[in-house]
């Protein structure tokens, strides 16, 4: 057994191999340690060029909007840049200077971006083969808004990088494209990558308006929508408190999937109303502690009085956020809740639907104090 | 066969060297990797991102849990600092592990606590709690007080008690970036499929931190923090983010953990008897992720920026100490589940990163003095001259700066660089000087871990010692 045999080498070629992966290590340490040192010197020079170009772009669009710099004298200075890469630094320090302009000032500096052609580049850098260039090109194209930004922003709702669509889908709704809430639904919805929460926050930028498409998406079948999409819809609806939408929640409250109806409950309790706090009544005995659970947040955000002696039934319900939940309603109830809370504190026959009971008592001081005053 | 004494040792030599370059090889690969993943993650961040996060009502709320053990010179400033943290909705869970100092008494006298009857859902057991306690003045604080059960079962009882859909768990004296939290909670917005996260932990020894809050980053004064921060480096900078892209970071820091509740409740939580709970941890999520049924698997995400600072040994004693105590947890988790090595139904992780593990973390110091033994016994022999045996040095010494600037190198592309040229210098120098004296050391600290797990089948945590306090305000004065 010797060297060959193991490495396929001799000694004396493996430590020939070893002098030069030494040498080369050697070089390129020297090499890393200067280019590290010259990166900072580079970066600490670019992070203050970035700096002052913005410095003198805020001031430049100070003097444009108070009419002393005439707009092609703003876009013959700005348009000397070249390079697309240059062009695209450029657009980002622009959008960095136009975030701490006032709202008012925005039309105006769309008409900059405009003119200088660093939106025409934004529009054409939706179609670029890096996602990210892509993703930064939509969120500049979101604070420019305009009809020709809104008509390629839809066409990149097909994108097909997600965190692009998710860019595009924001973009559209900072400037408020109601009618592509149903584009935007569907082009963010994917089984296993749901980002459910994103989703519904840029839905919920659409405001009020919103509501009416997702209502027609809720009016198709269930089986053309996808419970992933209908539970956004829902979320949405509930955080927007449209009753418009209540006959089909309470529809779906009542059958469907376990995620749908969750998302139902809460969305309920976010419109309110009295024939929601009856379904949501009903819902407290849901075969699924997670629906009841729900139900009984949605019930005590209502403050619903009739729920008081359902809620109470429920305090020893086998799941803990069940009775807690329930536990949070009662005492939202006031008075009478109160009541139901401090005698189940001491007298309830279920040990849980005690605890929980003494426990939520004593996290509300003021409510607290009144049952020792009372005992 | 006649087989003498120098062939021996020339073959085990020429094995170790294989096994040397094997290890680099895998480095290089992370390096490449942990670079390409830094500069994605950079890229991806949009404008205005963070504040969206910050402002949205719908991101996700999250329990911070700190478990805390004898920390009554930190804790009311870690406490400060972790309720500062800048996220829309949260709770600090702090978990009295049944401490005999002060620990309980400093916390009440300066948060104003009640002691409350709060019951939690109490799905894992754990050691009996003895109290809780809510501040009148901070909502969001609440102090768990229990008989003491190691840091598993304190994190446990947090978990039992928490309300939150995500936990975040810490180290009682772990000082975190403002936006820590919502640069933790971004992957799980982004992606359901994401159950757990880990972030990069550095050392803040020589920061100025008051009440919890960074002041000034600076690197470590001190040779001994000095080195192991570049070593923190070396590890979280691209070795992490690489295996992390391999599905194979078995490791995430118990110094920062982002986790899905409902995946940390069907782990059963945090093993209590485990030497080191996170990389236990981190093993039985991947082992647990391959159970699960369907294609698109739970994801475990990494995010390349520091979040967190948590102090490092300053002293020869306790480095020591943590060294052995670490080789001994690494071996024990790799142990428990060693059926996953190798084992293609466990995929990547199952094929590279338990294997990884296992021969470059479990066994790689225990492999490299034998090497360095062999190599002095060769030369004894004369089976190598005194000029080749200092070319072998020579390797191992610029491998391992190699590994060390290319870490450096990284970090100057994060948004916690360090601050000046100097620190950046100091750094470099650290990673050279590293080789000459406390890689060996280190080294050494590791082999008596393998022995005492091994052969003297240890598994206590030895003496838990705080290093320094970095407190430079009077914070812990009662109000």
């Amino acid at each position: 057994m010797d060297a060959r045999s193991i490495t396929g080498m001799s000694l004396d070629q493996i430590h020939h191999v070893v002098l030069w992966a030494v040498i080369t290590l050697f070089v390129s340490i020297l090499l890393m340690v200067v280019y590290a040192l010259f990166q900072r010197m580079l970066r600490d020079r670019s992070e203050a060029a970035i700096a002052r170009c913005e410095a003198a772009m805020q001031a430049q669009l100070q003097q444009h909007l108070s009419g002393e710099l005439t707009g092609a004298a703003l876009v013959a200075h700005w348009s000397r840049r070249r390079g697309r890469a240059h062009r695209r630094l450029m657009a980002s320090v622009l959008r960095l200077a136009a975030s701490r302009r006032e709202p008012d000032e925005r039309e105006a500096l769309r008409r900059v971006f405009a003119d200088t052609g660093l939106a025409a580049d934004a529009r054409a850098d939706l179609g670029n083969g890096d996602p990210a260039i892509r993703a930064h090109a939509a969120n500049l194209l979101g604070y420019l808004g305009g009809d020709g930004e809104r008509i390629a922003l839809r066409g990149a709702l097909a994108d097909p990088d997600l965190d692009t669509r998710l860019e595009v889908a924001q973009a559209l709704a900072e400037n408020g494209d109601v009618n592509a809430a149903v584009a935007i639904l569907q082009a963010i919805a994917l089984p296993g990558e749901w980002p459910s929460r994103r989703a519904t926050e840029i839905l919920l930028e659409l405001g009020p308006p919103v509501a009416a498409p997702l209502l027609r998406f809720l009016s198709q079948p269930s089986g053309e929508t996808g419970s992933a999409a209908q539970v956004v819809a829902i979320n949405a609806l509930g955080m927007l408190g449209d009753a418009r939408a209540s006959d089909a929640l309470r529809a779906r409250l009542r059958q469907g999937a376990l995620e749908v109806r969750i998302a139902c409950a809460k969305a309920l309790g976010g419109i309110g109303g009295a024939d929601n706090g009856e379904a949501l009544t009903q819902a407290l005995f849901d075969e699924d502690w997670e629906v009841r659970s729900m139900a009984a947040k949605s019930l005590g955000r209502l403050a619903c009085q009739p729920a008081l002696p359902a809620l109470r039934s429920v305090l020893p319900d086998p799941g803990w956020w069940v009775r807690y939940n329930a536990a949070e309603a009662l005492h939202a109830l006031g008075e009478p809740g109160l009541r139901v809370l401090r005698e189940s504190a001491e007298q309830h026959p279920d040990r849980f639907a005690r605890d929980i009971c003494l426990q939520v008592l004593q996290e509300h001081p003021q409510a607290g104090a009144r049952q020792e005053a009372t005992a | 066969m006649n087989i003498d004494l120098a062939t021996v040792v020339i073959v085990a030599l020429l094995v170790i060297f294989m096994f040397y370059v094997a290890l680099h090889g895998s480095y290089l690969l992370l390096i490449v990797l942990g670079a390409f993943g830094l500069r994605d993650y950079n890229r991806r961040i949009n404008f205005g991102e963070f504040e969206r996060i910050a402002d949205s009502e719908l991101t996700l709320p999250i329990t911070l849990i700190l478990p805390a053990y004898n920390e009554e010179q930190i804790i009311v400033g870690s406490v400060i600092g972790a309720l500062a943290l800048k996220y829309p909705q949260f709770e600090v869970m702090v978990v009295n592990d049944g401490s005999t100092d002060a620990t309980l008494q400093k916390l009440i006298r300066h948060f104003n606590l009640r002691k409350v009857d709060k019951q939690g859902q109490l799905r894992i057991p754990t050691q009996r709690v003895r109290g809780i306690y809510e501040s009148v003045d901070h909502p969001g604080l609440v102090v768990v007080d229990k008989e003491n059960g190691r840091r598993g079962d304190a994190i446990n009882a947090g978990a039992n008690l928490s309300r939150y859909p995500l936990l975040c768990v810490t180290d009682a004296d772990s000082v975190f970036e403002d936006d820590a939290m919502l640069r933790a909670v971004r992957p799980f917005l982004l992606n359901t499929r994401v159950v757990a996260a880990g972030g990069i932990v550095r050392p803040s020894n020589g920061m100025r931190i008051e009440n919890g809050r960074i002041i000034d980053h600076r690197v470590p004064r001190k040779m001994l923090p000095l080195v192991q921060a570049v070593e923190y480096l070396r590890s979280f900078q691209w070795a992490r983010m690489g295996l992390a892209r391999l599905r194979s970071m078995l490791c995430i820091s118990g110094a920062f953990l982002v986790v899905r509740k409902e995946v940390f409740m069907a782990l059963h939580g945090s093993n209590a008897d485990s030497i080191t709970d996170d990389i236990d941890f981190t093993v039985r999520l991947h082992e647990w992720i391959y159970r699960q049924p369907g294609r698109d698997r739970p994801l475990v995400e990494y995010i390349p920026d520091p979040v967190c600072y948590t102090e490092v040994p300053e002293s020869m004693r306790i480095f020591a100490s943590q060294r052995n105590r670490w080789q001994r947890g690494t071996l024990e988790a790799l142990f428990r589940r060693w059926t996953m090595t190798f084992n293609p139904r466990y995929g990547i992780t199952g094929m590279f990163g338990m294997p990884f593990f296992m021969l470059f973390e479990g066994f790689a110091a225990v492999i490299e003095l034998l090497g360095i033994v062999l190599a002095v016994v060769a030369w004894f022999l004369g089976l190598v001259t005194l000029p080749i045996l200092l070319l072998y040095l020579a390797l191992a010494i610029l491998l391992g700066t190699f590994l060390s600037v290319s870490a450096v190198l990284l970090q100057e592309r994060t948004r916690g660089r360090v601050g000046s040229t100097g620190d950046l210098l100091r750094l470099l120098w650290a990673g050279l000087v590293n080789n000459f004296g406390y890689h060996q050391l280190h080294l050494l600290f590791r082999v008596g871990g393998t022995f005492d797990y091994l052969v003297r089948g240890r598994r206590d945590l030895g003496k838990m010692e705080r290093y320094s306090t970095f407190e430079s305000s009077s914070s812990s004065a009662p109000r």
